[in-house]
């Protein structure tokens, strides 16, 4: 993905001016970033949320999104199985989507939940199902912003472990304020920065380069990874 | 006996308990007033009210009540709903059209059935006085419920490129149900009483707010308290029922 001379603003707030970035296809791309730096928005732009000035080239012409938000933002009158239905375009027919759900459901390891409303599943749960749903689309681009917010430590590596093996194939671009998500994930990291009155420059780009199946994340490699993005977001 | 048992008991057995208090209160009134003319006994009045249910003019009074009841509320709802989907999608027919609902909701109800029954016959007129005041409230509680449908799952949704009909039918609908069954709730006991004042004062045929209003004119208070006491089961019985339908549609809540 190559993004063009990206110019947007919130009213008289500007946000990008003239960003450039190229984006590798299939890959986790992290954005870092403190709050305000345009993570998200950048995200909104991609998947054409917002209208924008500039272009943003796909490697795929009409490239499908899927988008993992900081809430799951499940259907409240839906069960869990009904809402990964829900996203699943309608060319496709009724025996491809049970397949392609009740693959999902297993992969992500939902299964007892999977007739259950959101409001009664635990917050793992609705974390899974929300990628459940996601990657249900098979999507060209993966957007997931801060997907693993408010969950606990244990939690958030049960669902990474899940994760990684199912998204290497995909393109993902990845926001997240913390440095061990990307350092588990990531396998370059872009770190923004948007001083006051101004708009988001690219403060540093990092390529983890390193398998995301066998990562020592207390490795020599990723512990000069880590500080170097320490470094970049502290800085 | 746990406390979870005792309280389920007690959440049953309350509303009874309050009933028989007001019932309890009314006895001790009638008992001091003394005149039966002003506050009839207890059993003078439920003695009415078990013969009403042996006369033929009785069913005809209900049934034609509750038939422009009927009318009046299908109507307000039907036209509501229409408008406040038309409206929430077309931000100036909103605007083009509340000063209209604003002046119906302020128009005094006496002024609305005096008007309503010298410019129509007096079953149409009953039917329009309930019908200004309870489209109004449904409009507005409508468009209330579809305002509040979430919008992060509506950017969600279009994130999905899920398509129009399938946002309308399995997000919309479905989220905004909540809030029009509270709509519902609010407003189908006020509908019945307000078609039975207007009956009263329209002298509608085979309708209850005529025997009332004759009741009075014959000094038969018990008969009055007894039509009084078929309204307020009447009424129960539906919002009841649409308590009923509203838990079996909500079931996710």
């Amino acid at each position: 993905m190559r993004i063009k001379n990206l110019s947007f603003a919130y009213g008289e707030k500007v946000i990008f001016k003239d960003l450039n970035m190229d984006i590798p296809p299939n890959g986790v791309t992290c954005i870092m970033g403190g709050s305000g730096a345009g993570k998200t928005t950048l995200l909104n732009c991609i998947s054409r949320q917002f209208c924008f000035d500039g272009n943003i080239e796909y490697d795929n012409d009409g490239a499908s999104f899927a988008y993992v938000f900081q809430q799951p933002r499940l259907i409240p009158s839906m069960s869990v199985e009904d809402n990964i239905k829900f996203v699943l375009p309608k060319s496709i027919s009724k025996e491809q989507i049970d397949v392609r759900v009740n693959d999902i459901i297993n992969k992500l390891q939902i299964e007892e939940c999977r007739k259950s409303y959101p409001s009664r599943i635990s917050g793992g749960q609705a974390g899974r199902a929300s990628l459940a749903r996601a990657l249900a689309t098979d999507c060209d681009i993966l957007l997931m912003d801060e997907p693993f917010k408010g969950l606990d430590v244990k939690l958030k590596k049960d669902i990474l472990d899940l994760l990684i093996p199912l998204i290497r194939q995909k393109s993902v671009i990845f926001v997240t304020h913390d440095v061990e998500e990307a350092l588990a994930i990531a396998d370059r990291v872009f770190v923004f920065e948007r001083k006051e009155n101004s708009c988001v420059t690219i403060k540093g780009q990092i390529d983890v380069a390193q398998n995301q199946l066998d990562r020592d994340i207390y490795g020599e490699h990723l512990n000069r990874v880590r500080k170097e993005i320490y470094d970049l977001l502290t800085r | 006996m746990n406390k979870k048992r005792l309280y389920q008991i007690l959440n049953y057995a309350l509303p009874f308990v309050t009933v028989v208090i007001i019932v309890a209160v009314y006895a001790i009134i009638s008992k001091v007033v003394g005149i039966e003319l002003i506050a009839p006994s207890v059993g003078a009045t439920l003695k009415e009210f078990f013969a009403l249910f042996g006369q033929g003019y009785f069913y005809k009074a209900v049934g034609g009540t509750l038939l422009r009841a009927l009318i009046a509320y299908v109507l307000s709802f039907a036209l509501a709903l229409v408008l406040a989907i038309l409206t929430k999608f077309c931000a100036p027919l909103r605007r083009a059209f509340s000063p209209i609902v604003a002046l119906v909701r302020v128009l005094p109800t006496m002024s609305l059935v005096l008007l309503a029954l010298i410019w129509f016959k007096s079953f149409q007129a009953t039917v329009l006085v309930a019908f200004c005041v309870i489209f109004p409230m449904l409009y507005t509680g409508i468009c209330d419920a579809i305002d509040g449908v979430d919008k992060d799952l509506i950017e969600m949704a279009r994130v999905y490129g899920v398509s129009k009909s399938r946002l309308v039918s399995k997000l919309y609908i479905p989220q905004a149900l909540p809030s029009v069954f509270t709509s519902i709730k609010s407003s189908i006991g006020l509908n019945l009483k307000l078609i039975i004042s207007a009956e009263v004062l329209a002298q509608t045929a085979d309708s209850m707010g005529l025997y009332m209003q004759l009741a009075k004119l014959n000094l038969d208070t018990a008969i009055l308290l007894a039509w009084t006491i078929v309204a307020v089961v009447i009424g129960g019985i539906i919002e009841g029922i649409v308590s009923l339908i509203a838990k079996r549609a909500v079931k996710w809540l």
